[in-house]
């Protein structure tokens, strides 16, 4: 122990003016950050790591990508103070144990840098309005998301280059990488469009990189094996990139989403929805080899209290002459089916080609949904008050006001605690004409509701501040353009606001057969849509 | 006996490169051994293979009992090692420095410290990127000594130092040499002519030979044969005969098994008709010199087993 608190010591003395350029950047951060909840902008504020709008958002946001930067260069520092790499280092010949150096570089870091940060997302939770104790998970799984995509990962890349030039360069070499696999992957039609649920591949893409990091910095600890190290982290970037081609998600999603088994009665069905304007729509992608088709479905069957969430869907194609195209599963933006009869898009992105081969006569389309069904959870109904309130399902919201009225209210700022709330179904009451008393009952109202949240948002999201904002945009009942006062939607004070919490209940694979589909002709771009759909 | 250092066929290649060929050392304990050779002959690299800086390709190592390969902390608190290549904690100050170190020495002596840092005459209180290389490496002597080593290794501890430094550099080396095991390289004899006990000679990643210097020193003995006449070598010069040039009525070489009693006689034997024998002794430089030309000469007539490289191993 005695040698870990000397090198300990050690490193503190030598590199005092990284770390206090470290705890001035968090310190900095948690004074400007909380001054952007107040903001309440017109356009709401969305962080994830960047700020609002205006010159404090501007720097909590300079402050979110500062402090990164400031833990490389204290994370670089420590480790090549000890360089692993070479023969020359004074500390290879004196009684180093590979343990202890190691073990005091870790005391460092959690000293210097996991400290001071956890304290700062302490004192940001405070802040907040939320009781530090009560996120104590949250809290210690962001520090363990910030060891696997952050710190370990520059740990390893620091002990197996000699100086902090070499480091820049090799990480944007890995930077390099990632972006050339992208880039690769995007000219792949079964990518192209939003990505599959994540079942397994984020988990084992943070175990990966964590098994990976933590072999090569034991690897140049214990052996001072370069070669092996680099090997390593190289097969582990190769491994990354490579997840871009191979979605490992997509061969789990028929076990992740069983077939309905036979007899029972599905908890939503689908059937083809082209009515009116709603009609299927084909778009020829900017490259010219793909096109995305949509195409209308009229969804149904929820009971109360449910709701149906399509996550992605898969097609086969046959048609008369017997050829048959199956497309792999695809991610959708998610729809949510709530009881009653509603209108879902399903987007189909295939090869040009396939699209050519079958547009000329009429196919059996066989569409497969990856559904889950969440059930209400919680449900609250709070009358809006004119200030900062508690929404259990949410966190703490505020009103968002009109500049020039601050009297009303257009819309509600929420923020939730290390992470977005559980998925929740906001709904309220809008007022045209002002909210001036006693003028209620003869007023025109409209009830809005939007989409809060994820279905599963684990303890925490990864971020250097423990609060993120929720983005709760209520839509206007209509387009809020007023011509004058009397046409003005808003808010009032008092008004009833619900918010209802659902939990993932099931999940389950749904499968809808429509005959004599014709591949609609392309349209010319998204805009013809637009006019259909108006 | 017992060695602090032993190797066995120890090698090293660094790609296609032979750094080190089949070397066999031998340290005893208490010996002051030099190892000697030009630049570039592998002396650093026999260094670093036995303190586990590098790894050896083949053969093994053994020191102060231990395999070279498993050299870490536990070890290191028995070896001090001075090298000239090494770099420094450059931005401590030398107590500072001193002070680090006495964290991982158990065995570290405080009052020695004292006493080092006294002669050398160390500032405590400069850094040491503001040393002079003197300065700095007297620094690292001290706090190499300070713990008592059981073996003391320098790699070219002495190189580009001038005369006073170096001198107070051995002696604080030879006050710790009763104590202690030194092992140390050098390109220039001259350092080490005056306080080895062993030497050992490595050429082109091969140890030509080892030896204690006292008996190395005895036995090279330079022979100059005058003749009445034109003089010539004799048939069937013996092996141990190095170097042997006739010029005119001179004949020279370097006797490398010359015994005070026989090889009197033994010259006398061949060379009847000379009008004068006159035997030198020889320094370690020329010694040297005579070992590295003629085990060139081997080479060169494409020897391949070199009766020179046995020379009173």
């Amino acid at each position: 122990m005695r040698q870990i608190i000397a090198i300990f010591a050690k490193d503190a003395r030598r590199f005092w003016l990284e770390i206090l350029i470290c705890v001035a950047l968090l310190i900095g951060l948690v004074l400007v950050y909380p001054a952007t909840w107040r903001m309440a902008g017109l356009d709401g504020v969305d962080f994830r790591f960047f700020g609002g709008e205006g010159p404090t958002g501007l720097l909590a946001g300079s402050l979110v990508v500062l402090i990164p930067i400031a833990w490389l260069v204290l994370i670089a520092r420590v480790i090549h103070c000890e360089r692993l790499v070479g023969d020359t280092q004074f500390w290879l010949t004196r009684p180093y144990d590979w343990r202890k150096l190691l073990g005091s570089k870790l005391l460092y870091l959690a000293a210097c840098l996991y400290a001071p940060f956890f304290v700062a997302q302490c004192v940001l939770l405070h802040e907040g309005g939320f009781h530090p104790f009560h996120h104590l998970g949250g809290l210690l799984f962001n520090l363990l998301l910030l060891t696997v995509v952050g710190v370990l990962p520059l740990v390893a890349l620091s002990a197996i280059t000699t100086g902090f030039g070499r480091l820049v360069l090799v990480l944007l070499g890995v930077a390099l990488a990632i972006i050339a696999a992208a880039v690769a992957g995007s000219a792949m039609p079964s990518h192209a469009t939003s990505s599959l649920p994540d079942i397994v591949s984020g988990n084992l893409a943070l175990g990966v990189i964590f098994c990976g990091c933590l072999a090569a910095t034991i690897v140049m600890y214990a052996r001072r094996s370069a070669k092996t190290a680099w090997l390593l982290l190289v097969a582990l970037t190769l491994v990354m990139c490579s997840t871009v081609f191979f979605d490992l998600d997509a061969a789990l999603m028929n076990r992740r989403y069983p077939e309905l088994s036979s007899g029972s009665t599905a908890p939503v069905t689908f059937a083809y929805g082209a009515q009116g304007k709603n009609q299927p729509v084909a778009t020829i992608t900017d490259d010219k080899r793909a096109v995305d088709i949509e195409i209308p479905m009229l969804a149904s069957g929820v009971q109360d209290g449910y709701v149906a969430i399509t996550e992605a869907q898969k097609v086969i194609l046959t048609n008369a002459t017997g050829a048959k195209w199956e497309s792999p599963w695809q991610g959708s933006a998610t729809g949510r089916v709530l009881p009653g009869v509603q209108t879902t898009w399903i987007r189909l992105h295939m090869r040009r080609s396939v699209y050519e081969q079958f547009k000329s006569m009429p196919v059996t389309l066989r569409v497969s949904f990856a559904v889950t069904m969440a059930r209400k959870a919680r449900e609250s109904v709070i009358s809006l008050p004119g200030a900062e309130f508690a929404v259990p399902e949410i966190g703490i919201c505020q009103p968002r006001r009109w500049n020039l009225r601050p009297d009303e209210m257009m819309g509600i700022d929420c923020r939730s605690a290390m992470n977005q709330p559980q998925l929740t179904y906001v709904s309220a009451l809008w007022t045209q004409g002002g909210c001036n008393a006693g003028a209620a009952e003869d007023q025109n109202h409209a009830t809005t509701q939007v989409w809060v949240g994820e279905l599963n948002p684990g303890p925490a999201e990864f971020g250097i501040t423990s609060v993120w904002n929720a983005q709760v945009n209520l839509e206007f009942p209509r387009t809020n353009y007023p011509q004058s006062e009397q046409e003005r939607w808003s808010l009032c004070e008092g008004t009833p606001m619900r918010f209802t919490q659902y939990q993932p209940t099931a999940r389950l694979r749904d499968d809808v057969i429509i005959s004599g589909f014709h591949l609609p002709e392309p349209a010319n771009g998204i805009y013809l849509k637009l006019l259909l759909q108006e | 006996m017992t060695f602090a250092i032993r190797t066995e066929h120890l090698g090293r290649r660094f790609g296609s490169t032979v750094a080190l060929n089949d070397v066999n050392v031998e340290v005893p304990e208490g010996a002051i051994y030099a190892l000697v050779g030009p630049n570039g002959a592998g002396k650093t690299t026999l260094i670093k293979l036995l303190m586990n800086i590098i790894r050896p390709s083949a053969g093994s190592a053994t020191v102060l009992g231990v395999d070279s390969r498993r050299v870490a902390a536990g070890v290191f608190c028995e070896i001090g090692y001075v090298s000239e290549n090494q770099e420094a904690p450059d931005w401590m100050r030398v107590g500072e420095m001193l002070r680090y170190y006495r964290n991982f020495y158990p065995n570290w002596d405080l009052e020695l410290e004292t006493q080092l840092v006294r002669q050398f005459d160390l500032p405590l209180d400069r850094k040491l990127k503001h040393l002079s290389r003197g300065m700095r490496m007297k620094a690292a002597f001290a706090s190499a000594l300070a713990y008592r080593p059981r073996l003391i290794v320098l790699d070219e501890p002495l190189s580009g130092l001038d005369p006073l430094v170096r001198d107070e550099l051995i002696e604080g080396l030879l006050d710790r040499a009763p104590e202690t095991t030194v092992f140390l390289s050098s390109h220039d004899l001259s350092e080490i002519e005056g306080f080895s006990s062993h030497v050992g000679f490595l050429e082109k990643g091969r140890l030509l030979f080892q030896e204690e210097m006292a008996s190395l020193t005895a036995r090279f003995r330079e022979v100059t044969v005058t003749m009445d006449g034109p003089a010539t070598a004799p048939a069937g010069v013996p092996s141990s005969w190095l170097q042997v040039e006739a010029v005119d009525s001179v004949l020279r070489f370097v006797h490398s098994n010359y015994h005070e009693d026989e090889s009197a006689a033994e010259l006398a034997g061949f060379f009847p008709a000379a009008r004068d024998i006159r035997v030198d002794a020889m320094s370690l430089r020329e010694i040297f010199l005579a070992i590295a030309k003629s085990n060139r000469r081997v080479e060169q007539s494409e020897f391949k087993a070199s009766p020179s490289l046995e020379v009173g191993a």
